[in-house]
């Protein structure tokens, strides 16, 4: 069995399993939502003049980043509880593959939040997002693969440790700081209604970091799972 | 090992101690005031061979990293650990007296300036790797997680710097003395010495934080010891 | 020489913060190295009693 059958097994795994508890989603999704209703009381847009491309690209990305984390803590604390780790670190499957197959669920379910959450954050803010929708969807993609990329080793190695809430976020802000800069940079030109080519090498930037971190992560993972 | 480490102490510590006095003296009385920004522009003699400091202990985490995960000897993992605290000795140096530096000149203590952000974010890599190794259920998993932690956040760095450089901007600083020369060769001697200096004080403290290492090791393999003789 | 406080305190700090290290570098090794000795201490004569 190859190395990515083998990673689509296991991303369709947890697929499975989330479709049918949907624990993940619920507790990323309504994260974001609170942040969300938190920001509007903080930033009174009406009442302080303020235009929402100024300062929502930081609002966006501040709730994106924090949902995925629960989001990613998630992923590996539900193999903790039910002793799977060493199940996984067992079962024939490369190490690569389980990375692999963890990743691609791990950004699929992000991503499966970010669409339900922008759209609301829209209504929130009432920004307009005719013509950036498309643009503002590669920039959230392109950084949430890197911040999925490093996320699932980092959640990976703090499942199973004590702490395990407080190292995630501790660990993975710091290492993926580069993709919020980029991001939030990118985003704002995108939302002040600028065309994609202003800010493309931004998208570009991500881009290499994300191909830079998921092949640190295949190469690396097999020393995180081993017993 | 253990005579290696107390025969290069003991040439370490007063060549150090030695060439401390000479950069302070250099520093002090023999290079000229430099214009713009006066007297607090002397800071920079330490402040900069610090971040190189802890730019050079951080790539020996990254080394030992690799080392520790192509070889699984216990060694690695203790000059890793012991690189590890002392880049952030060093980028604690740096984050104070760069705002210290910066009040004067700019008005402001801290300012999201490329560097300083830079330091900053590795400063919370490397505090979280310090965490990490606390947190870890035994001695092997710590070193595991540890080594992989050193190396991807050692990849990180050019990333890091670089992705502030984009968003906030080169700030130069050129250094100009009476003259309007840019860097005069004194400023640049004593600022080499200055380069050569903290290198070795990192060696010095480098050997003496693995000698604190390996007598951790060494303790705990007593432990074990003890353990298996059901004391 | 305007600024001086500035430069004092700086280096100061440097001072401060590599002492305090040694500081506490010295602690730590003081403190293992009892703890190995009487570890050893205790463990040799259990060795030779095993023996």
């Amino acid at each position: 069995m190859g190395v990515l059958s083998q990673a689509l097994l296991i991303c369709r795994k947890d697929l499975k399993q989330e479709l049918r508890t949907r624990e993940s989603f619920t507790a990323a999704f309504f994260f974001a939502l609170l942040l969300q209703v938190v920001f509007s009381f903080s930033f009174d847009f009406l009442d302080l003049g303020l235009d929402f491309t100024e300062v929502g690209a930081g609002i966006i990305w501040i709730t994106l980043t924090f949902s995925a984390i629960l989001s990613l803590q998630n992923s590996f604390l539900i193999e903790r509880e039910k002793d799977c780790l060493q199940g996984l670190a067992l079962c024939p499957a490369d190490a690569s593959s389980i990375y692999l197959g963890k990743f691609l669920a791990n950004t699929l379910f992000i991503l499966v939040v970010q669409a339900f959450i922008l759209p609301i954050s829209v209504v929130f803010f009432g920004y307009d997002l005719s013509a950036g929708a498309a643009p503002l969807a590669l920039v959230v993609s392109v950084n949430t693969v890197g911040f999925s990329a490093l996320g699932t080793l980092f959640s990976a190695m703090t499942a199973r440790t004590r702490r395990s809430e407080l190292l995630l976020p501790l660990l993975l802000f710091p290492a993926a700081m580069p993709l919020v800069i980029w991001g939030v940079k990118a985003t704002r030109l995108c939302l002040a209604g600028r065309r994609l080519e202003s800010y493309g090498y931004l998208v570009a930037l991500s881009g290499c970091f994300d191909v830079i971190f998921v092949v640190a992560g295949i190469l690396l993972f097999e020393y995180v799972v081993e017993d | 090992m253990e005579k290696v480490f107390r025969r290069l102490e003991l040439v370490l510590s007063p060549l150090v101690t030695v060439l401390l006095v000479v950069c302070l003296y250099r520093v002090f009385r023999v290079v000229p005031n430099e214009v713009t920004m006066g007297v607090v522009q002397r800071i920079f003699y330490f402040h900069v061979p610090s971040a190189w400091a802890s730019f050079l202990a951080f790539f020996v985490v990254f080394g030992a990293s690799v080392l520790y995960l192509a070889t699984r000897k216990p060694i690695w993992d203790t000059l890793a650990h012991a690189s590890a605290e002392l880049g952030v000795l060093f980028c604690t140096i740096v984050l104070i007296t760069g705002p210290i530096w910066a009040r004067p000149i700019w008005g402001t203590w801290w300012t999201w300036e490329a560097r300083l952000t830079t330091t900053l974010i590795l400063y919370l890599v490397y505090v979280a790797y310090l965490v990490l190794r606390g947190q870890a259920e035994n001695r092997e998993q710590e070193a595991r997680f540890a080594s992989v932690l050193g190396i991807i956040g050692f990849l990180d760095v050019p990333i890091i710097y670089f992705s502030v450089r984009i968003w906030r901007g080169h700030h130069p600083i050129v250094f100009k003395t009476a003259g309007g020369q840019g860097l005069e060769p004194v400023m640049l001697t004593t600022f080499m010495l200055c380069m050569l200096t903290f290198t070795l004080l990192y060696a010095l403290l480098l050997i003496l934080r693995l000698r604190l290492g390996l007598l951790r090791n060494d303790l705990e393999q007593l432990r074990e010891q003890e353990q298996a003789l059901g004391v | 020489m305007k600024n001086l406080n500035f430069l004092f305190w700086g280096y100061t700090f440097i001072w401060i913060i590599l002492a305090a290290y040694l500081v506490s570098l010295s602690v730590r090794l003081r403190s293992l190295s009892s703890q190995v000795r009487r570890l050893k201490a205790r463990l040799l004569p259990e060795e030779e009693r095993e023996d």
